[in-house]
């Protein structure tokens, strides 16, 4: 046996081997992730995003409300960066307040459509059989229901009650998310399901059923992680969606109140303005391009790094 | 604009006596809020009523019309202008005016179906399919007001070459009345006891009462003459099932060509129209569909069509597009009036299945100290100035026009009393500013239809109520639901399950002040035992405004009529039964080479159509 | 082959009906009344609004109404507005044509430029053109469609005047001018709807291409001497092409659907905004004409793509 000297750093002892960090798969995804540039580009963006929404409202200056005729549609300037709308109305804080909302909208929506979309699939990739086929139609059925004017119609018979029973923020925060949760979970069935089906025949699964491994264990533990890269990816393009569904809504007409500025609702009452004060219009609609740019760069990277195929 | 300190029977004097001309007479008089076929009675009763559309303007005191040019267009033929696009962002979906309410309907109808007489801007009677207009120098108008004998043009066919007679009118009216056609034009034939035929032009109408108003409704869309010929065999039930609902015949300029609901109507010219060397235009084209922006854009700016309708648009927006200078805005004042709502019921409370019940009295609504803050919380003129522009006048009173109806009373705009009258009224302000009393909150809902200049005019008196201590939710309700009325519809505005709302109430015509009036008799509170189809909806309660009421309704004098209605006025704005915002002028949008719209505000925007001509 | 589309089809139906039931559910809770109108005059008594509403079968129980609605469907009888009482069928077909000119030309057009974009893109991949390629469709189907159709307004109507706002069918014209009339008033609509499909299409291709493309077959076809066009085309576009073929088949009808806001905001008188006119008016039997013509098309589009997919691809057969 040698002396206990420190070994030089790239000889291959137990001793280096140990102090290297473990190169897990998770590790691996985010160095491919950090390599893809538009991805990371929108990561940031995101999050500058998500940053602003939450702590600007409280730090930029301007109520989103103060009504001032003095100052009505000014182009963007260095007290309005946004410029004002025709209420005089100060923009980019009414951005920043509408931001809270469709992003808010957009992740828990998403968060819905996963948890039931992840759950049906699983069961059904799971369980197999009839239970396979009988989901399997129930989501074929629903994703063949038209959305928008579902939406319309959804909308129009449940928000009063909503807003009758837990006031209206809220009531109408929860309808836009389970409604806009509701129909985006089939893909996200129909992916999980799908790699349930191959996971269930794989190897690694035969013997653990042959352990003795309960069910429960076996679909949380092997086969869920194996399917979550799949979700992940879909989760985030989902929130794309939603953020865009909701921005249709709104831009309908339907939705939060009419002085509850979501980017939508800007867009709406912009459109009048076209001819005067085309800023109005920019603004809202540049802040939904962006967040859902960003976002599908989000998702292309994670799909790019979450691909098991793609050499490392 | 506040109106001096005259009466009506001054206003007769100086006119008689040639000191005020028959415009300014006549702008007064609609600036009072008096409606045209009352101003026409007065007319009548200073001697001299009828007269061809005249166009001479004066800058009167009250520019309620933009004056139209006068028309020196004199054809020599039918025909030959070519198509004339015109633009309705509301589509008409039915073309017969008895069995819808919309007035993108009755509009529609316009173009193929006439009445007996309308009304022009300056509230003159103009006979359309009537030979004359009845008086009682000629023996066809009883002094009583109790029978009218119409004498009909002659020579008048419909589109399907069957001659025009007496036999269609009396037809008309037993259409709308029937119970079982459930007309939504019935309500103008009510007051009808008979109407029989004298001979194939004569038509005798008599009244259950005599009344004032005896032109409706020969005047507006609730009279246009319906063939019976075509019409007879979809009687009562089956009256919706008549072809001729989307294929109108009527008596009109144009005949129909093709109707795609929703979308389209195209008309070509008729052959054998009543009036010589009319109609100009070939073809008409009413498309549908949009918002008011862009069909304001359509004719101002890129002049794709040469007339829009109905341009709910701010001000500064349309003058904006005005500078194109392709084409020209067009007010005209009617009567429309947009209005705030006080609830003297509690909508939060449910009783017995119903809300806003006279059952539950409003926790402040019913004192009359938080009316009157709440009233003086209300920036009209900004909102006038700002949004309206001159599409709007700020109203002061409910019955606005004509101006021989309005009171001397003015609504001031005032935080600082608003603020002083909740405190004496017992409402102090919480830690949050929010007033409160006895553990309640002054928390009102207000709510109005889904439109930009409804949002904005909420934001600006939330603003204001914000400021004297009134929390404040907004609700828009879209379009269709908030007027349509069933009875299991909560969102609607005759339900008014909201502390505050705010909407536009239209005209029936020129002279309707008892028809108006009804919506604030006790009589006609709006409940669930009446399926909340009546028309009090406020649910305002007083013995005094129903004495008065009686009082107009049986008096004929035309301008002892207009005292008592000065007084109703006044006696709702003491009250604070209701708060007046604006008086809407409807705003219209023509080509700058599109002549002779002579638009009016109590009639449709089409009424003058066979004389439309293009330079 | 054919049992597989026999038995897809007979599978179909009661998906079909799952579906009408939904709707005609969700239609019928829905507040509002067609004879709200009525309802408002305080001239007509209520009596006469319930032998209305008794006519039209309005206060049956939902389940009574909807074998109604069901048993005229299947006798082809789709029912009549309780607007004007048109027949429904001709209400749509007014409007049908104008949305399948509309979505037909921008679907065909986004297929023009996504095909060989996505090709080429697949084919340099990494190189500048790819970079652009894909920056494009990334850009193209973030943008909300009411954003693109407001901004192209300003710029096109407002501020350039070439096209015009207002979509008319009507135009007074012959030959080539009738063609150019047309193609003016529809160029909005079309250049909206065909960027938004034409982005999604191109990811969608170059993703396929890009599977084939580095599969042992194309190598092969290369080694073999093959000219690159046809080692491409002939060899790897036409295999990429099966997954893109019945994903567009399932696309067609949420472009249906998505098409609603572009109508509603260029006036478009298509079946879309058809729907929101009688959604707005509570018009059930118009309403569930054009939802169950949409979920006609859904089903169709879905057993079309599954069997082009069988067709396409030797390797899957259906038993």
């Amino acid at each position: 046996m040698t002396t206990r000297a420190a070994p030089a750093p790239d000889a291959l002892t137990l001793d280096t081997l140990r102090a290297r960090r473990p190169r897990t798969l998770w590790n691996d995804a985010w160095r491919q992730f950090r390599r893809h540039r538009p991805a990371m580009l929108g990561l940031s963006v995101f999050l500058f995003f998500v940053v602003a929404v939450v702590i600007g409202p409280s730090v930029w200056h301007h109520p989103i409300d103060e009504i001032n005729f003095a100052a009505r549609k000014q182009a963007p300037s260095l007290s309005h960066p946004f410029g004002t709308d025709d209420l005089g109305r100060d923009i980019l804080a009414r951005i920043l307040q509408g931001g809270r909302v469709s992003l808010s909208v957009g992740v828990v929506a998403m968060l819905i459509a996963v948890t039931i979309g992840t759950t049906i699939g699983a069961v059904a990739g799971y369980v197999g059989g009839v239970v396979d086929t009988v989901l399997m139609r129930f989501t074929d059925l629903l994703i063949s229901l038209p959305q928008l004017p579902l939406l319309l119609l959804v909308v129009y018979l449940f928000r009063d009650r909503l807003r009758q029973s837990i006031g209206v923020e809220s009531g109408t925060f929860l309808l836009m998310v389970i409604v806009l949760g509701g129909l985006r979970w089939m893909p996200v069935a129909r992916l999980v399901r799908a790699q349930f089906l191959s996971i269930k025949e794989k190897e690694y699964m035969e013997a653990a059923r042959c352990l003795g491994v309960p069910a429960w264990r076996q679909v949380l533990v092997h086969m869920l992680p194996n399917a979550f890269s799949q979700v992940i990816v879909a989760a985030s393009l989902a929130i794309a969606a939603v953020i865009l569904a909701e921005s249709s809504l709104s831009f309908l007409g339907l939705g939060f109140p009419p002085d509850y500025p979501t980017w939508g609702r800007l867009l709406l009452d912009a459109k009048d303005l076209l001819q005067t004060a085309p800023h109005t219009v920019i603004f809202p609609g540049l802040m939904i391009f962006l967040t859902v740019l960003s976002i599908n760069f989000i998702g292309d990277g994670l799909r790019d790094a979450l691909d098991p195929r793609k050499a490392r | 604009m506040s109106a001096e300190d005259w009466s009506v029977e001054d206003l007769v004097q100086q006119y008689k006596a040639g000191s005020i001309s028959r415009r300014d007479f006549v702008a007064r008089l609609a600036g009072a809020g008096i409606s045209a076929g009352l101003i026409f009675a007065i007319l009548q009763a200073c001697g001299g009523g009828e007269k061809r559309p005249t166009s001479q303007q004066q800058p009167g005191a009250v520019v309620t019309t933009v004056p139209q040019a006068r028309s020196t267009f004199t054809p020599t033929r039918r025909g030959g202008g070519g198509t004339v696009r015109v633009l309705w962002w509301q589509a008409p979906s039915i073309l017969n005016p008895h069995l819808s309410s919309g007035t993108k309907d009755r509009d529609g109808s316009r173009i193929f179906l006439e009445p007996l007489v309308a009304f022009d801007a300056e509230a003159n009677l103009v006979p359309i399919l009537a030979a004359e207009i009845p008086s009682v120098e000629k023996g066809t108008l009883d002094p009583g007001r109790k029978w009218i004998i119409w004498k009909l043009k002659k020579g008048v066919t419909w589109h399907d070459g069957t001659p025009f007679t007496a036999e269609d009118v009396v037809f008309t009216w037993q259409y709308a009345s029937d119970p079982e056609t459930a007309a939504l034009s019935q309500g103008g034939y009510r007051k009808i006891e008979s109407i029989e035929k004298i001979d194939d032009l004569t038509v005798k109408v008599t009244l259950k009462e005599p009344t004032v108003d005896w032109t409706t409704p020969w005047s507006n869309s609730d009279g246009l003459i319906l063939p019976k010929h075509v019409h007879e065999r979809y009687k009562g039930k089956e009256a919706r099932n008549a072809p001729a609902n989307l294929k109108p015949i009527g008596t009109g300029p144009y005949k129909i060509v093709e109707f795609r609901p929703n979308d389209i109507i195209i008309a070509d010219i008729n052959p054998n129209y009543h009036v010589e060397n009319r109609p100009f235009f070939d073809r008409i084209e009413m498309k549908g569909g949009g918002d008011a922006p862009s069909a304001a854009r359509a004719v101002l700016q890129t002049g794709e069509f040469d007339f829009a309708w109905n341009l709910q648009v701010s001000w500064d927006e349309l003058e904006a597009m005005e500078k194109a200078g392709q084409g020209v805005i067009l007010v005209t004042q009617g009567g429309s009036q947009e209005h705030i709502q006080l609830n003297y019921t509690d909508p939060n409370v449910e009783i017995d299945g119903e809300r806003a019940s006279l059952k539950a009295p409003h926790p402040f609504f019913t004192d009359l100290r938080v009316r009157q803050a709440f009233a003086l919380a209300m920036n009209k003129k900004l909102i006038v100035d700002q949004l309206y522009g001159k599409t709007g006048e700020v109203a002061h009173v409910y019955y606005y026009t004509p101006k021989k109806y309005v009171p001397d009373v003015q609504q001031e705009y005032n935080l600082d009393k608003a603020n002083r009258l909740l405190d004496e009224a017992g409402w102090r302000r919480g830690p949050d500013g929010v007033r409160t009393k006895d553990g309640k909150r002054m928390k009102v809902l207000f709510q109005t239809s889904v439109n930009k200049l409804r949002q904005d005019t909420q934001a600006i008196i939330k603003q204001d109520l914000q400021k004297i201590g009134v929390e404040v939710e907004l609700k828009s309700v879209i379009a269709d639901v908030f007027f349509a009325a069933d009875p299991g519809n909560p969102d609607n505005f005759p339900h008014f399950y909201a502390d505050m709302q705010m909407y536009t109430y239209t005209r029936g015509g020129p002279d309707d002040y008892l028809d108006i009036f009804r919506s604030f008799l006790s009589t006609e509170v709006r409940q669930k035992a009446n399926n909340w189809a009546t028309q009090n909806t406020t649910r305002y309660v007083s013995k005094e405004f129903d004495a008065l009421y009686e009082q107009a309704k049986r008096e004929l004098d035309p301008v002892k009529a207009a005292e008592l209605v000065k007084q109703m006025n006044k006696k709702l704005f003491d009250d604070v039964a209701v708060v007046p915002l604006v008086g809407r002028g409807g705003v219209a949008a023509a080509k700058k080479n599109l002549k002779d719209t002579n638009l009016s505000g109590w009639a449709s925007n089409l009424w003058w159509l066979p004389y439309w001509h293009r330079e | 082959m054919t049992k597989f589309i026999l038995r897809r089809i007979v599978i179909s139906i009661p998906t079909l009906l799952g579906i009408s039931l939904v709707l005609f559910a969700i239609i019928s809770l829905a507040p509002g009344d067609p004879f709200g109108d009525i309802a408002l005059n305080p001239n007509v008594p209520p009596e006469v609004q319930q032998k209305l509403r008794q006519q039209l079968g309005l206060d049956d129980p939902v389940y009574v109404r909807y074998v109604k609605w069901l048993t005229s469907l299947l006798r082809g009888d789709w029912g009549v507005s309780f607007v004007n009482r048109a027949q429904v069928v001709d209400l749509i077909w007014q409007r049908l044509p104008t949305t399948i000119f509309v979505l037909g030309t921008a679907y065909l057009l986004a297929l023009l430029i996504a095909l060989p974009v996505g090709i080429i893109s697949a084919v340099k991949q990494y190189s500048l053109w790819d970079n652009l390629a894909t920056t494009f469709a990334f850009l193209g189907y973030s943008l909300p469609t009411f954003f693109t159709g407001l901004l192209f307004i300003l710029v096109f109507t407002v501020k350039l005047r070439w096209l015009p706002e207002v979509y008319t069918t009507n135009i007074e014209a012959s030959g080539v001018n009738y063609l150019l009339e047309v193609l003016r008033h529809a160029a909005m609509p079309i250049m909206v709807l065909a960027l938004f499909q034409s982005a999604e299409l191109t990811r969608y291709v170059r993703s396929s291409v890009l599977d084939v493309i580095h599969l042992d077959y194309v190598r092969t076809a290369r080694a073999k001497g093959l000219s690159e066009p046809r080692v491409v085309l002939v060899h790897a576009v036409r295999n990429a092409l099966i997954p893109v073929v019945t994903i567009m088949a399932l696309q067609i009808p949420a472009i249906f659907t998505g098409a609603l806001i572009t109508e509603q905001i260029f006036r478009v008188p298509g079946i879309g905004s058809l729907l929101i006119a009688s959604i707005n008016a509570h018009d059930t039997p118009v309403i569930m004409g054009i939802v169950f013509t949409y979920a006609v098309l859904v089903v169709t589009f879905n057993l079309i793509a599954d069997v082009l997919y069988g067709v396409l691809d030797p390797r899957i057969t259906y038993s």
